[in-house]
């Protein structure tokens, strides 16, 4: 079964990259959330429910716009796309944000709004509610990005036709640091587009 | 394709410490969920099913090992080691894998008198499969899905893949999870938590129970491994999204409706004794899966939810259910939906009101879960 | 009651992250969920929150919270009469 990197899109200490190309340079914020909103806003995104999302679902969030922009229109069947996508810290950040609504005492008001976001899956659930993807979804935690796994596990999703294409990667937050690699993997149709296997995502992923 | 086949279980939770001591009290009708009055947990007083710290030790003490594992940690490890006990594979060998199934893991190290019982990366999921790998020999880096309370179906369904592409030849499937502070305070700013025991489907539920538990599921391609009389085949599965909102079920059931389809469609004429819903007893959930369900042309199935006997177990429900599922299908015996008195759902379903013995070849297992994710998986059983 | 209407909107504004909506854009009969301002059910248990948190008014039943949460008048109302912060 031959696969391909149909586009990936990096974001990582103040940029934005779609295949392999810079589209956006910021490294002058602050922090990851003033960062990720100049991208929203440079990059013409209008969600507003963007700006409800925890830390996590912002990077997948701007990533996968960016990555499928120009992509959903082309007819890719949404119930037969994947998103599988894999981290080392799950929503620790945001956890430890929802623990401090919770402190004993005066200060003992849970956030439901916060708690909500204590599920690294929810940053899967908002790109599958922007784009209406309907597919097979699945969150794994790994201490370290394990490109074998991820890469045999879709083209296994693939074989057993349980999708058509697929959405995969790797979406890390924690401490104000970001990483968030994802593919668009497809069948192989076009020539010069990268074969998508452990060892051509293990390059790309190092490059960076 | 290699068929997978359920060889051995286990499940530790309210109910009990192995899975014939929770067969015994769902089989009585017991349920396990009661009043938490400890304002550890809230400040106000909550239902919930728990497992018996004391137990739990003594347990533990009969297989530990030297080193500090955490609470969560050591349901796993007890419940891996019931499950190994009553089969003969190897879990030293690269063959077999494990994929364990949590929310949550250790989150209560986050709190301030735990923060410093243990080194401070071990609330990270991945340091307690480190944990569960060493403490087992086993060569292989375990698999940890932490996807909401699809967590446990959509591990089976994994599971399934990993042997199916010829890379594992068993798999223990381990789902664990606890009621804590964190969890509990969640659902209660929420307004999801009823003060009494939940009441899955009925006209006067009001939110669910929480509980904590932990199941083992070992699948593997080996039929010979089997202890069991009959043979249990995990035939199919599904994973979806509705696409609708992070926290609230789709209106018109999208998602499961859908999993279901992808589940039933390898094999369309099979036909399904028993359904165990997910059944979490909040008014939009158990609303939600009564048109899942009617869509799919299951309004006559009997079904039922387990959570009125062991509240919601989170990312150990998956497989909690999936074992009493089998064990309800090895004793041909379609167990009472314990809190349902009076149909509460727009599309009546067929929710098992007493126990009654029938022949359960078939079993639709589901689950949903925040982020809109919803997972199906079917169970066919075969005399051997 | 003006001075707790602005209040209140900038709390609004802050807890529910509405992001680019000033005071001035709320108009104090606008419904807050559905069309108007487009708040949905997790931002009504936030305004729960903000309820107990800023004003120590605490409500239980999430429909009595649908009836106070009509608007920015119907919000001040409430807490004005029942405010215990």
């Amino acid at each position: 079964m031959k696969l391909q990197i149909s586009k990936y899109c990096m974001v990582n200490g103040g940029q934005i990259l779609i295949d392999g190309e810079t589209v956006f340079l910021d490294k002058s914020r602050e922090n990851f959330k003033e960062f990720i909103i100049e991208a929203y806003k440079q990059k013409y995104i209008t969600y507003p429910k963007f700006f409800k999302m925890d830390n996590l679902a912002k990077l997948g969030f701007v990533a996968s716009e960016l990555l499928l922009r120009d992509v959903m229109d082309r007819n890719i069947p949404k119930a037969e796309m994947g998103i599988i996508l894999a981290n080392r810290s799950s929503s620790l950040d945001t956890d430890e944000k929802y623990q401090k609504t919770i402190t004993p005492g005066e200060d003992y008001f849970p956030s439901p709004s916060v708690f909500v976001y204590t599920l690294p899956n929810i940053a899967i659930g908002e790109i599958c509610i922007r784009n209406k993807i309907l597919g097979e979804n699945t969150f794994f935690i790994s201490e370290h990005f394990d490109s074998d796994m991820l890469c045999n596990y879709v083209i296994q999703l693939f074989i057993k036709k349980a999708v058509s294409s697929c959405l995969t990667g790797w979406l890390e937050f924690k401490n104000d640091e970001y990483f968030a690699f994802l593919m668009l993997i497809e069948a192989h149709t076009e020539s010069d587009k990268i074969i998508f296997d452990a060892d051509t995502v293990n390059e790309l992923y190092k490059r960076f | 394709m290699l068929p997978v086949y359920y060889i051995a279980h286990d499940i530790i939770s309210s109910l009990g410490f192995n899975s014939e001591e929770n067969a015994q009290n769902l089989f009585a009708n017991r349920g396990g969920i009661e009043k938490m009055t400890d304002s550890y947990f809230l400040p106000e007083s909550f239902c919930a099913s728990k497992v018996d710290d004391e137990r739990l030790e003594n347990s533990f003490n009969a297989i530990k090992n030297k080193s500090e594992f955490t609470r969560f940690e050591k349901l796993i490890l007890c419940s891996v080691s019931n499950a190994l006990a009553k089969t003969n594979i190897d879990i030293n060998s690269r063959e077999t894998l494990i994929i364990i199934s949590s929310t949550k893991g250790n989150i209560d190290l986050l709190e301030e008198k735990k923060k410093h019982r243990f080194e401070s990366d071990r609330v990270n999921l991945w340091k307690s499969a480190v944990m569960v790998q060493h403490f087992f020999n086993s060569p292989n880096k375990p698999i940890i899905i932490s996807h909401a309370c699809i967590s446990g179906v959509a591990a089976q369904i994994v599971a399934k893949r990993h042997i199916e592409s010829g890379q594992y030849k068993n798999v223990v499937v381990v789902g664990s999870d606890m009621v804590t502070p964190f969890v509990a305070s969640g659902f209660q700013s929420f307004m999801a938590l009823s003060p009494n025991p939940c009441k899955p489907f009925d006209k006067t539920r009001d939110g669910l129970s929480l509980g904590e538990g932990v199941a083992t599921i070992i699948l593997s391609s080996d039929k010979s491994k089997l202890e069991s009389e009959s043979v249990f085949t995990l035939l199919s599965g599904s994973i979806t999204n509705d696409a609708n909102h992070i926290s609230g079920p789709s209106r018109n059931g999208e998602g499961l409706y859908l999993a279901i389809q992808n589940t039933l469609k390898e094999d369309p004429d099979t036909k399904i004794d028993f359904i165990n819903a997910h059944g979490t007893a909040t008014v939009y959930n158990d609303e939600m899966e009564s048109i899942a369900f009617c869509r799919s042309g299951l309004t006559d199935v009997p079904v039922n939810s387990f959570k009125g006997y062991i509240g919601h177990t989170l990312g150990a429900a998956g497989v909690i259910e999936t074992v009493m599922s089998i064990l309800s299908m090895e004793n041909n015996l379609l167990v009472k939906s314990l809190g349902y008195d009076s149909c509460g759902i727009t599309h009546p379903l067929n929710i098992i009101t007493t126990n009654r013995h029938a022949e359960i070849n078939s079993c639709l297992k589901v689950a949903s879960g925040f982020g809109g994710c919803n997972a199906a998986v079917l169970i066919q059983k075969q005399p051997r | 009651m003006d001075k707790l209407i602005l209040k209140l909107k900038e709390e609004i504004i802050e807890i529910l992250n509405l992001e680019g909506v000033s005071p001035d854009d709320i108009n104090n009969e606008l419904p807050l969920f559905g069309e108007g301002l487009g708040l949905d059910s997790i931002d009504a248990l936030e305004l729960i929150v903000l309820m107990e948190k800023n004003y120590g008014i605490k409500i239980t039943d999430p429909n009595k919270g649908r009836e106070i949460f009509q608007s920015i008048n119907t919000m001040a109302t409430f807490i004005s009469e029942n405010k215990t912060k």
